[in-house]
């Protein structure tokens, strides 16, 4: 580990936060609520910049 | 798909809403006390306790804000804000300002949060208006330190909608992109939406062949002025939808999809209050003037802002677009600074906007003149010039005997009239400033 932590580490609390976004744009869609379900998505496009920014981040 | 930005809060029960809106009124003074030197200052002479608030009554007992104040705390430390700022300076992410019609500038700080909060605002009136993912919409107006339509952008993009930005482009560009593009939106003013159409037909379009379908106006009351939403709709064969807001407050009002000409307020994200000369809450059908305290704000809070814009406010369900939010029936119908008296008359710039958009003889632009009589130096003149519209096939003596009987019959004012050849006067492109008053020591 490097004095900028586990990189694994975060990206399991990057992924936390995709499924609590993705969690959240489900309940905007299912229940019809446009400013959760776009707001989750706007969201989600935040999260991928996360990604990209941890080694192994943007692998499947 | 819903109707509503947001259905849980857009229809709320009254009793609901007036909760919420306590509530969030409590803590914003409570946010703006605890951190705005300039709000501590105001509450602590006033001996608000900033906790104690319960009622609407309560939120009455708190001081307005005044334009005047606002500029006079500018003039303190840390600048460029003064003590209205509420955040440390490094968490503005954002600077905006008034454009100073009524003296010096106010500079508006937003913090992240609070531009997210604008950008939910606007949101929510373009949802209304009925702007969705699929959507192209085109910013025909250059970006520069005024937030109109700043905040409209990036609600687009919290929408889905595509942005088009269309600064830094001609009028003659902007209409060749829009055609291009097939853009079905776009934003604007009502001037320079009626000046965009008139430009598009110079450049050999017809305006309603264009794939806009609705056109979301700000800055200037005309999309709640029937005769000018109407000349707009018909040149581009769209629905016009109105917005108001202001600097300091935020997208406070929008109109909708429902039948109905007018504004709702966004009582989720402000308190809107509509008042008489005594501070007291107008009633249904009455007008009055605004007061509003914006939620959630961070950066420069503002409680109980004095707007200086008249309302008349009419009942929730006067909309059947479903919302529990009031009304303003008609718009904003001028700005207390806009009012005046013409030989005892009150007198507002709106009216004869209507007036002339109504008329189809003439084109869509048209000046005021308010002045002094020559020779009876009691009595004051009111010179209204228009210009033929073109290709018209009748004479100017009719076409003047004819607007000054409608003026007449709308002002109770005799006006004088002059009919220009067409494209003789100003084209504005962006707010227009129609009437110049050259009296001296005037109420």
């Amino acid at each position: 580990m490097s004095e900028h932590g586990d990189p694994e580490e975060l990206l399991a609390r990057i992924e936390n936060l995709e499924a609590a976004v993705a969690d959240l744009q489900a309940y905007g869609e299912t229940h019809d609520i446009p400013v959760v379900e776009r707001t989750a998505t706007r969201i989600d496009g935040t999260v991928a910049t996360l990604y990209g920014n941890v080694p192994g981040g943007l692998e499947e | 798909m819903s109707e509503y930005w947001n259905p849980i809060l857009e229809t709320s029960s009254r009793t609901e809403l007036r909760q919420l809106q306590v509530r969030r009124f409590r803590e914003q003074l409570t946010y703006a006390y605890e951190h705005s030197p300039f709000y501590r200052r105001k509450l602590d002479d006033a001996g608000i306790d900033p906790g104690g608030i319960e009622t609407l009554a309560d939120v009455r007992e708190v001081p307005t804000t005044s334009k005047s104040e606002l500029r006079t705390a500018q003039n303190t430390d840390p600048f460029p804000y003064g003590d209205l700022l509420a955040v440390e300076p490094e968490e503005v992410t954002e600077y905006h300002q008034t454009s100073g019609t009524t003296g010096q500038p106010v500079r508006q700080a937003d913090a992240w949060e609070d531009w997210e909060w604008w950008g939910d605002c606007w949101a929510t009136v373009l949802w209304a208006q009925g702007i969705r993912p699929d959507d192209r919409v085109f910013f025909p107006f250059s970006y520069n330190v005024f937030v109109a339509f700043w905040a409209a952008h990036y609600a687009c993009e919290r929408i889905g909608a595509e942005v088009v930005p269309g600064g830094n482009l001609s009028s003659e560009q902007r209409v060749r992109k829009m055609a291009e593009l097939d853009v079905t939106a776009f934003m604007s003013t009502p001037t320079y939406a009626l000046r965009l159409a008139e430009v598009a037909q110079e450049e050999g379009y017809e305006p309603g062949d264009f794939a806009i379908e609705t056109v979301v106006c700000a800055g200037e009351p005309g999309a709640s002025v029937p005769g000018t939403k109407r000349r707009i709709e018909s040149k581009w064969d769209a629905t016009v939808y109105d917005h108001a807001g202001a600097t300091e407050t935020g997208a406070w009002g929008f109109s909708c999809r429902g039948d109905s000409t007018g504004l709702h307020f966004n009582e989720a994200q402000f308190l809107v209050e509509v008042l008489d000369d005594d501070g007291e809450p107008v009633d249904p059908g009455e007008r009055g003037e605004l007061v509003i305290t914006p939620f959630n704000r961070r950066a420069q809070p503002y409680i109980r802002f004095e707007l200086t814009d008249t309302v008349a406010v009419a009942a929730p369900s006067t909309c059947d677009c479903g919302r529990t939010f009031r009304f303003a029936e008609g718009g904003v119908l001028g700005r207390s600074d806009d009012l005046t008296k013409i030989n005892g008359v009150l007198f507002s710039p709106t009216a004869i906007e209507d007036t002339v958009r109504r008329f189809e003889p003439v084109a869509d632009e048209f000046e005021v003149v308010i002045d002094h009589h020559e020779e009876k130096a009691d009595l004051d003149v009111v010179l209204v010039r228009v210009e033929r519209a073109p290709g018209l096939d009748r004479d100017d003596d009719e076409v003047r005997a004819e607007l000054r009987k409608e003026l007449k019959q709308a002002l109770n004012i005799t006006p004088v009239v002059e009919v220009e050849p067409f494209e003789t006067l100003a084209r504005p492109e962006l707010k227009a400033d129609r009437v110049t008053d050259n009296r001296s020591n005037h109420v």
